[in-house]
């Protein structure tokens, strides 16, 4: 045997070893599936479909069965259709099933008129009276188009988002909110009263309600009533049925109401299945198919067998209801579509090498999106976006990802990839999490320092966090319309000087974080992982429950009685932490120093909060992630949500909306549940071929 | 032919090839330390490995163990990690890896092999010292706590840590007892009284442990630590620190006038003496924001601070 001495990481004959172990795990790197086909159509053939063999034919073909999917493809079926859901996770629902379920429509929608004419849901659940007043409830579809697209409004990062939005879009989006809002209730969602606003929905009027349900003795959603259990039990589990413990709604119903995304994806999911919608689940669509490459309509896709399997299991994971499901476990079918392809597959924020598009620094696969554990790796690939790319259409909204402040920012929840979610253990991807986390708010981190991958601090860790909320709010606070800000649609004095100062709550936390440092290496220069260090001093001060399920041993929480041996356990058991954390004794002594010394010359700490060293063992590092929330820039959509190509006309039979499509600025679903109404409704009269 | 098998053989992506990989944690062991491999292996055409093994042969031929393969991602097999003993001789070791079951005509007899290395190191000695009083009077007597620990795992009862001084001067020679901190693997503490010098200064001092011809080996290993000696404090100031909800008193409250510093008791109170001077007090508690105060020192100082519970992150609110 020849020997050659290599010490160190990363001395690597080719292929980096690191790289080839976390090949497979890290999502849309190209690697072929196990025992996946061979390529399937030669270019040279006429039309792409020549010669497929169709397995599966309907009208209206809905890739994925999130917000944008399950309703437009109940919309298609009620309108007289043939219509299947695919999905490649186990279950429905995507992000919206994670969600707060915070919907934001407006208009003059149903519950704008129901609150301000005082009455009460008809099934008389709701006894909180109207939480606004009569002029903040009052609007028509003119105004609320109006303030979507109002060039003045200025949020708080000192951004004017509403400018560029689509305005054919958003003027169907406005004409639309009413219906969608029937439409929603119609299908088993009940909506609370309206309070406030949220997420760029505009700026002066009250549009929100969240999905509710009463807790009861059972889970059924016609009675509109569930378990605790199934609601999930604060602090300790959540359920299949909602995989974030649902909240108290009783400030905006009544006592014993809960809500969020389970109340309202539950409920869509249940009256789809009801209707006869056919679900095929663990089914990635790989490849939209057209006539011919760049003209012709749109024909149907290729979709592979994307069963999730639990670590330790042998088993794919099963759906909570199963009515409608097709058991279908070959590698790859092809299904035809006579009418529409809707693209509901969501953005492309579990993508680094699209993310970074928009903000290079996010190429780092260290970071993932939001609600990860839930949708799995290959939810958010942008893979419906690539597939309607390759079929000749176009995007829009290319800079509107950075104008909202949650879409990449530092949730403050640590120990845990998954960072942007409370699900507890309980629901059967908690696995995939591993842990909880446990929050740290910004007073936590008077006790913490943070650094990155080689071990030295970046910012002021004091304001890692309180910068951050601030990321999240919009002018004026959360609850819009604002309270004491004169907001007058158009005028000038909304973009202000004395405005914008207002607005400005940008923080540089997150763009300090993914700054280059010694460790990042060329092409990509990835910022790698950051980490917050601690002693056991600080899990004293700051009261922490360093157990199970708030960490885990899943390579985001490390404990070890020396830095050395800290240091060595985060490289060794991090996936994403390339190289040592070289620095980390040294930062750490330099930071004792600055305590000692009453004053913190790098950063300065310490005009903040108190200082205490690092000192005592046994020493902590949890992982502190950017979370990539949601997606704007993606398919350039019409106001009927048909896909546009390069000319700017609509590839046909080819829908998108929601997160997979781009140029509307609203946050989730108040946009997606629009877009899925439109984009069903139109799918649904296209002539079938 | 037809199908699938004929694409198979025009595409350069679908050759038959078989990679293996082991991955070493630590690339630097300390003799004898526990080393963990794993392994993974990447066929194409994509198979399925799990359940067969991969041999782990040392740098004399002899097998050491092995790795089932037990995980299979996209074209990934990958072993759950392993641990082996490390070799005792310092240096660099070469092991292989054979796996049996490669396609044929991939390597004699259907076997891929893959050598890895990695380097046997000294153990090394990690010295720590915690527990200073943030300020010590000049002239006074101050207890710190003194940590060791071999990163090999060895017993470090009866091992000697020198104390020095800002000059470099040794203020203590101390034998570390056969105590250990709870909580942790190995890491010997002792707690060691010590002199503060009679100036008044900021200074580094330092904790060494010197190297060491043991077998196996031990490195030598310093700490350093600072210390503040002030002036005889003369001034008291004492804070009864109570949520300002509740109106409870907190314990575990931290008060904290530069280089001053003091936690409070259940009663809530923190009690300490300081220079005269000026400071900027920070009362800070878990769960609650920080509240600051300044405060001119020329006398005794009583008050009480109360802090407001921070903002709870909200669920519903705050994951939309
Ligand atoms: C914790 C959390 C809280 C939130 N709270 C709110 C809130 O209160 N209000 C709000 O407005 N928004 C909220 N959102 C955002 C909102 O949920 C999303 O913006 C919205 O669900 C996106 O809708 P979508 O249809 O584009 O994607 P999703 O709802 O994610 O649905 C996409 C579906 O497509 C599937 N899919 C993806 N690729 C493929 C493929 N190639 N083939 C087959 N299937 C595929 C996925 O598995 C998924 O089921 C929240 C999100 C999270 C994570």
């Amino acid at each position: 045997m020849s020997k050659k001495v290599e010490t160190g990481e990363r001395a690597r004959s080719g292929l980096s070893r690191r790289d080839f172990f976390k090949a497979g795990a890290a999502a849309g790197v190209g690697a072929a599936a196990l025992g996946a086909p061979a390529v399937v159509a030669a270019q040279t053939m006429p039309s792409p479909t020549d010669g497929i063999t169709w397995d599966y034919e309907v009208d209206v073909l809905v890739l994925g069965g999130g917000c944008m999917g399950l309703p437009s493809a109940i919309r298609a079926r009620d309108l007289g259709n043939d219509v299947m859901i695919i999905d490649q996770n186990f279950d429905l629902g995507g992000k919206m099933l994670h969600s707060g379920s915070q919907v934001s429509l407006g208009g003059g929608d149903p519950l704008q008129l129901r609150d301000l004419a005082g009455e009460f849901d008809k099934e008389g659940f709701i006894q909180v009276g109207k939480l606004h007043t009569d002029e903040e409830l009052t609007e028509d579809t003119d105004h609320l188009f109006r303030d979507m697209t109002d060039w003045s409004i200025v949020d708080s990062s000192a951004n004017a988002p509403y400018r560029y939005n689509e305005r054919e879009l958003h003027r169907a989006w406005a004409d639309n909110c009413f219906d969608t809002r029937n439409f929603l209730m119609d299908n088993y969602v009940r909506f609370s009263r309206i309070s406030g606003t949220h997420g760029n929905a505009g700026m002066t009027r009250a549009r929100r309600a969240s999905a509710f349900l009463m807790l009861g003795d059972k889970t059924d959603i016609k009675a509109g009533t569930v378990t605790r259990e199934d609601a999930g039990i604060s602090n300790t589990s959540s359920s299949h049925f909602a995989p974030r413990i649902m909240g108290d709604a009783s400030s905006v119903v009544a006592p014993g109401a809960v809500n969020n995304g389970a109340a309202l994806s539950r409920g869509l999911e249940f009256s789809a299945r009801e209707k006869g919608v056919k679900i095929m689940l663990n089914r990635h669509m790989d490849e939209i198919y057209r006539e011919h490459q760049f003209s012709g309509r749109i024909v149907g896709v290729r979709a592979s067998y994307s069963p999730r399997i639990l670590p330790g299991s042998n088993t794919p994971m099963q759906s909570y209801w199963q009515n409608g499901n097709i058991d279908e476990t070959r590698e790859t079918v092809y299904i035809r579509a006579r009418k529409a392809v809707i693209i509901a597959t969501g953005g492309h924020v579990g993508n680094p090498q699209f993310r970074s598009m928009f903000y290079p620094a996010m190429r780092e696969p260290a970071f993932g999106p939001s609600a990860q554990a839930l949708i799995g790796d290959r939810a958010a690939d942008a893979s419906g976006i690539i597939a309607g790319l390759r079929v000749g259409a176009n995007l829009a909204g290319m800079q509107q990802n950075l104008s909202y402040g949650a879409t990449a920012h530092i949730p403050t929840r640590l120990a845990t990839r998954d960072a942007y979610t409370d699900m507890y253990p309980g629901h059967p991807t908690f696995p995939f999490r591993g842990s909880t986390g446990f929050a740290a708010n910004a007073n936590t981190f008077e006790h913490f320092i943070a650094v990155n991958q080689v071990g030295k601090r970046f910012f002021n860790d004091m304001n890692l966090m309180r910068g951050n909320q601030a990321g999240t709010a919009f002018p004026g606070g959360n609850n819009v319309p604002v309270r004491g800000v004169e907001i007058t649609q158009g005028d000038w004095r909304n973009s202000g000087r004395d405005h914008i100062r207002g607005m400005y709550n940008r923080h540089a936390g997150l763009d300090a974080a993914l700054q280059i440092n010694e460790g990042s290496q060329g092409p990509d220069f990835h910022s790698g992982p950051l980490w917050a260090i601690f002693d056991e001093g600080a899990v004293e001060r700051a009261e922490l429950n360093l157990t199970y399920p708030w960490v885990a041993d899943n390579g985001y929480f490390f404990s070890a009685d020396t830095l050395e041996e800290l240091q060595a356990k985060i490289n060794a058991g991090h996936s994403y932490q390339r190289v040592p954390m070289t620095h980390l004794a040294d930062t750490v002594a330099r930071w004792n120093g600055f305590v000692d010394a009453g004053a913190d010359t790098d950063f300065g700490r310490g005009e903040d909060a108190p200082m205490h060293k690092i000192e005592r063992p046994k020493f902590y590092a949890a992982s502190i992630v950017v979370v990539w929330h949601d997606s704007y820039g993606g398919l350039r959509i019409n106001g009927k949500c048909q896909v546009i190509d390069m000319e700017g006309q609509p590839i046909p039979g080819l829908y998108a909306g929601c997160e997979a499509s781009g140029g509307g600025n609203q946050h989730g679903l108040g946009r997606g549940l629009v877009h899925a109404y439109i984009a069903g409704t139109h799918a649904a009269a296209e002539t079938a071929m | 032919m037809t199908g699938p098998n004929a694409m198979n053989q025009q595409s350069d992506i679908l050759e038959t090839s078989f990679d293996m990989l082991i991955d070493v944690e630590p690339g630097e062991v300390a003799a004898g330390g526990a080393l963990v491999l794993r392994c993974a292996a990447r066929a194409t055409p994509g198979r399925d490995l799990r359940g067969q093994s991969v041999q782990i042969l040392d740098d004399t031929g002899s097998t050491v163990g092995s790795l089932t393969f037990s995980m299979l991602d996209g074209a990934t097999n990958t072993t759950e990690p392993g641990t082996f003993a490390a070799p005792t001789k310092l240096g660099s070791h070469g092991w292989r890896a054979v796996f049996a079951g490669a396609p044929e005509g991939h390597a004699p007899g259907g076997e891929a092999i893959h050598d890895f290395f990695f380097t046997v190191v000294a153990h090394r000695a990690s010295v720590l010292v915690w527990g200073a009083p943030s300020a010590i009077a000049a002239g006074q007597s101050f207890t710190v706590t003194l940590g060791l620990k071999c990163s090999g795992g060895c017993d470090m009862a009866g091992r000697k840590i020198q104390i020095t001084d800002a000059s470099g001067a040794e203020v203590a020679m101390v034998q570390m007892g056969a105590d250990q901190l709870h909580g942790t693997s190995g890491l010997h503490e002792t707690k060691v009284t010590l002199q503060a010098p009679a100036e008044v200064s900021r200074q580094t001092w330092q904790a060494r442990i010197a190297r060491d011809d043991a077998e196996p080996p031990h490195e030598a290993a310093t700490a350093a630590f600072g210390l503040n000696f002030v002036a005889p404090p003369e001034h008291r100031i004492e804070i009864t620190v109570l949520d300002a909800e509740t109106k409870a008193p907190l314990r575990g409250a931290s008060i904290t006038a530069h280089p001053f510093s003091a936690t409070t008791n259940a009663e809530g109170v923190a009690s300490m003496m300081v220079c005269a001077g000026s400071y900027t007090v920070w009362v800070s508690a878990a769960g609650h924001d920080p509240v600051c105060k300044y405060l001119d020192m020329s006398g005794d100082h009583t008050s009480v601070a109360e802090l407001s519970p921070e903002a709870k992150e909200d669920p519903d609110a705050f994951y939309y």
